[in-house]
């Protein structure tokens, strides 16, 4: 257990050395660029008072590393500096879109899973058959076809030749109560469960879109291990012993594929993040990744930064998480660390 | 003498001829390989040829001609493979165009990540010690941010056009070239071949360009092969949320943007030019995992 906890020790320092790395990289990127943020904000024919107001508020008049240092203490104070487009705190605006955003990447990785286990179990027991030729051609298509695609391919068939879907939004009429931002959550609370029912429908397409690709890449990586396995001494074993194929998947090889697919987790929220962008742009639902984009067409200063932020710390997180998560599974891992 | 030195010779060229033979035969054994290379060439032949295959040329290549409201929002038909746009445009026309703007970039911005992330990941292979370090750990910074968020913000803050977004999508992708050429290197840095060369006193730099550099050309050809897929995807991306390639130029992240409008009403529009993105990328997949196995290296896939 001691090498664990010097694994683990040994893995913070680096994600607070990369965090540090972060935040000065985005920070002078967004302000080596040509344009005047002050002038982008107010846009034109403001007074020149207004515009020294937003030159001092955004601290432009300051040496850079005085504005970082400034920047630095906003965040311990809680703030991420105010947005000029949306007029709030950049932290105020990323609370508030944030739920949208995860409840869908939430349904897109259930999705993934749901679907890329069974397709990669069936193809890893079935190694050059017709089920491995097939679902390996699936899993590559994830890859393929790009989000925005799925995504407006899936309103086309699904919902307008089909009718199956509604096209756009999160829910129908009203959103429920807020409590937690999540409509799924809050309408549960609020024991509406017709609300309910609305909001996961709403969700379906979106979270598909924006799943398949990790959906491809779970089975790529569960086919995989489940061909290692069944060459494994123990898997052997356990034949020649007479324990039956079903049993011997369902107790080592399904266990085994859980781990990997957290893994895959883990190194795609990233991607999840990112290609919510499109998806919330197609199915109009107001997350960070549109958040993202309007903040860098408006070239939004404080937002870039912050989001970029946010997005980055995630990431950081959840693959330290499932480093220490699979360092705990896998003595071997910590070794090699 | 001369007539060992000259059977030495030949054996040594039959060698290589088999070499290559075996190899050949491993690539052609695979059948999705095959059918990938396949693609790649089909790909690249539309990108050649545009103006010779394309039925409407004028439609893709703006000036006289490049619009033609009379046919505005046509169906898919024998004379509009692909049907026509909201300015009846010949979409079949622009998709072939749209192959140019897609592998032109996509040759440069992969150019541009090597270049730079595979000297960046020699030296500090090469050098170690505090110099891996520092470049190591910027790779890391860049890497923290999504592959997509990096290229918008560089894009954005830049000015959206083609080849801004060639730079940006480097800006993250030479982290990818900076790591696989950095554990290469340290792969073979402790080889016999490499160690003599070091010990006949020959400068660091020497013994990368003379000895690693050769061994480490293959892996790199390889993820290339496949990141060219990956690249294609991102720039389309960048395209599609107006951050990329702008109209009329026939982007295919463009043209699929341009048709959402439509998603109701004319379904190919945004449909039908998204499937050319879809056929490239499969192709460079199915290349780059067949030459992976025929070369028998490993590289990482990343998104």
């Amino acid at each position: 257990m001691a090498s664990y906890k010097k694994f683990v020790l040994l893995r913070i320092p680096q994600v607070v050395l990369t965090l540090v790395g972060l935040s000065i990289l985005i920070f002078t990127l967004v302000r080596f660029i040509p344009s005047d943020p002050a002038r982008t904000a107010i846009g034109p024919g403001a007074s020149e008072e207004v515009y020294q107001e937003y030159r001092e508020e955004l601290r432009l008049d300051e040496p850079l590393h005085m504005q970082y240092i400034g920047f630095v203490q906003d965040i311990f104070n809680g703030s991420l500096g105010e947005s000029t487009r949306t007029g709030n705190d950049v932290a105020v605006d990323i609370i508030e879109k944030l739920p949208a955003t995860l409840e869908l990447i939430a349904l897109g990785f259930t999705v993934a899973v749901l679907l890329g286990i069974p397709f990669g179990i069936v193809a890893g027991l079935n190694k050059d058959r017709l089920p491995d030729h097939f679902s390996r051609f699936v899993a590559l298509s994830g890859i393929a076809f790009p989000r925005f695609w799925l995504a407006i391919t899936f309103q086309v068939v699904l919902v307008s030749w089909l009718g199956l879907f509604p096209l756009t939004g999160r829910i129908s009429g009203a959103a429920p109560a807020h409590v937690t931002g999540f409509y799924t959550i809050d309408s549960l609370i609020a024991g509406n469960f017709d609300k309910f029912t609305d909001a996961v429908w709403h969700l379906i397409l979106p979270a598909t879109a924006l799943g398949f690709s990790t959906f491809s890449q779970v089975t790529r990586l569960v086919r995989s291990e489940m061909i290692e396995i069944s060459r494994a001494d123990y898997i052997m074993t356990g034949r020649s012993q007479g324990i039956p194929e079903w049993m011997i998947a369902y107790k080592y090889m399904l266990k085994n594929a859980f781990s990997s697919t957290l893994t895959v987790l883990g190194f795609r929220i990233g991607g999840m993040l990112s290609g919510a962008t499109f998806v919330e742009l197609i199915f109009n639902i107001d997350g960070i990744g549109r958040y993202t984009l309007a903040s860098i067409v408006r070239l939004d200063y404080n937002a870039i930064v912050g989001v970029v932020l946010v997005l980055g710390v995630t990431y950081l997180i959840s693959s330290a998480i499932v480093d220490m998560l699979y360092g705990y599974l896998d003595p071997r891992i910590r070794l090699e660390a | 003498m001369s007539g060992i030195l000259n059977s030495e010779m030949s054996s040594e060229r039959e060698e290589q001829i088999d070499n290559l033979k075996r190899l050949w035969s491993r690539f052609t054994a695979n059948t999705l390989t095959v059918v990938g290379t396949l693609i790649v060439v089909s790909v690249i032949f539309a990108a050649i040829f545009a103006p010779y295959i394309a039925p409407y040329p004028q439609h893709a290549e703006g000036g006289v001609g490049s619009v033609d409201n009379d046919n505005r929002l046509a169906e898919p038909s024998t004379e509009h493979l692909m049907g026509t746009d909201d300015s009846g445009r010949d979409i079949f026309s622009r998709v072939l165009y749209g192959a140019r703007i897609s592998l032109q970039m996509m040759t440069i911005a992969l150019t541009l990540s090597i270049s730079v992330g595979g000297t960046l990941g020699l030296v500090a292979g090469m050098k170690g010690g505090i110099t891996k370090v520092i470049i190591m750990r910027t790779a890391d910074t860049f890497m923290s941010i999504p592959a997509l968020v990096l290229a918008m913000v560089v894009a954005g803050l830049l000015e959206p056009n083609l080849y801004i977004s060639m730079v940006a999508v480097s800006v993250y992708w030479w982290t990818l070239y900076c790591r696989l050429v950095q554990g290469e290197v340290n792969s073979i840095k402790e080889e016999e071949f490499v160690e003599a060369d070091r010990a006949l006193g020959s400068p660091w730099y020497n013994t990368a360009v003379k000895e690693i550099l050769p061994n480490i050309i293959t892996p790199v050809l390889v993820k290339a092969t496949i990141d060219a897929g990956f690249i294609i995807l991102l720039a389309a991306g960048l395209g599609f949320l107006g951050l990329g390639t702008q109209p009329p130029t026939p982007d295919w992240g463009v043209m699929v943007a341009q048709g959402r409008d439509f998603v109701l009403t004319s379904w190919w529009v945004s449909t039908l030019p998204g499937l050319a993105i879809a056929y490239t990328v499969y192709g460079f997949n199915l290349l780059g995992d067949g030459l992976r196995d025929v070369f028998d290296v490993e590289v990482d896939v990343n998104e």
